[in-house]
């Protein structure tokens, strides 16, 4: 039997783009998504995909039409697909408890995080600049994709065989987050830096702004009573039929 | 085995075991059985796994608005109905003799000659 085709929707990156290659088709800004059908809910409910983790990329997998490979998508655009395909597959209509009282958001109002391309270093793409606070070291930085969380968890893999304790999540993912120190893109270097010399005042400062500046989907909503929160992704975001 | 991480680096509590898909797994493919099923050979399996969630749902709750239609109207129409014999096997007599009376071309033993 010839396979239907159904409408698919575009749906806009936080990045716009300007983060990905030129040649890459994510350069575009847009990704053409399909709607959520039986298929998509047989692999969110496969208890194999489930237990190797992998379950949400083979759902961005299947419901892409664009020809891009997921793992070149960064954290923040990933973000945005999932909240679309929430969208196409079950609707807008989200519910979640915080604190005991019960909230109804639309999905479909939440606004992507300005991304401010100026940002990117001159003729780079996926390339910014920072000078640590204290230390006054210029490092350069990227935004990690599906490749680079990949080797951080292949890394921390092989570090947790050796020893528990060994396992360095933390610094393991500023090795890969960093590109170069004072100019010097050796990896070496990098490493050696993020053992031995970064400060951790100038670790944390690092990390907020590396993440105040990533381009990402705006997860804010606004209670009643005038307080920011952070919408809880629960269970029933992606299986709002699971019932405790 | 593998927690599963949030993509959204938020608190996310997926589902986790055989024991929690199996019931979702069951009612997902219980759904597309009714529809094919009741679907009077208007959806085939395939048709009914491609469909979007908002179009199955849609199709879903016509075939049951329409199977439920069908019974009230079948059950009204039985109610109406009676039978000249009762359910212990004795005649139903004032039924048999409302039957009789509107029944015109009762045959009797002499038109039978």
């Amino acid at each position: 039997m010839s396979e239907i085709k159904f409408p698919t929707e575009e749906i806009k990156l936080p990045s716009n783009g300007l983060i990905y290659h030129k040649d890459n088709p994510l350069s575009s800004g847009v990704v053409e998504m399909k709607y959520m059908t039986a298929r998509e809910e047989d692999i969110l409910t496969n208890p194999n995909f489930i237990e190797r983790g992998v379950v949400l990329d083979k759902l961005l997998e299947s419901m892409i039409v664009s020809k891009i490979d997921v793992k070149d998508l960064v954290v923040g655009d990933k973000n945005a697909l999932f909240v679309a395909s929430r969208i196409l597959g079950y609707g807008a209509d989200y519910a979640f408890t915080y604190k005991g009282e019960n909230h109804n958001i639309n999905l479909s109002e939440l606004k992507n995080k300005e991304f401010d391309s100026k940002l990117l270093k001159d003729g780079e793409f996926n390339s910014f600049e920072y000078t640590l606070p204290s230390s006054k070291v210029l490092i350069t930085f990227k935004i990690l994709n599906g490749h680079d969380e990949y080797k951080i968890e292949k890394e921390l893999e092989g570090l947790e065989k050796v020893s528990k304790a060994n396992s360095k999540p933390l610094t393991t993912r500023l090795k890969h987050l960093i590109t170069s120190v004072d100019g010097d893109s050796d990896p070496k270097t990098i490493r050696e830096f993020v053992d031995n010399y970064l400060l951790a005042r100038d670790s944390r400062a690092f990390r907020e702004y590396a993440k105040s500046i990533q381009p990402d989907i705006n997860l804010t909503y606004t209670l009643d009573g005038g307080e920011e929160v952070t919408i809880p992704i629960g269970i029933t975001f992606f299986w709002p039929d699971f019932e405790g | 085995m593998r927690r599963l991480q949030s993509q959204l680096g938020l608190p996310f509590f997926g589902l986790t075991s055989k024991d929690n898909t199996q019931p979702l797994r069951k009612n997902l493919f219980t759904l597309i059985h009714e529809i094919v099923f009741h679907g009077n050979g208007g959806y085939d399996f395939d048709t009914v796994y491609n469909m979007p969630i908002w179009l199955r749902s849609l199709v879903f709750d016509r075939i049951h608005d329409f199977n439920n239609q069908q019974r009230k109207s079948a059950e009204e129409g039985n109610s109406e109905s009676t039978t000249l014999i009762d359910s212990d096997g004795k005649i139903n007599i004032p039924a048999f003799a409302n039957a009789s009376k509107a029944n015109t071309t009762i045959r009797t033993s002499k038109s039978k000659r």
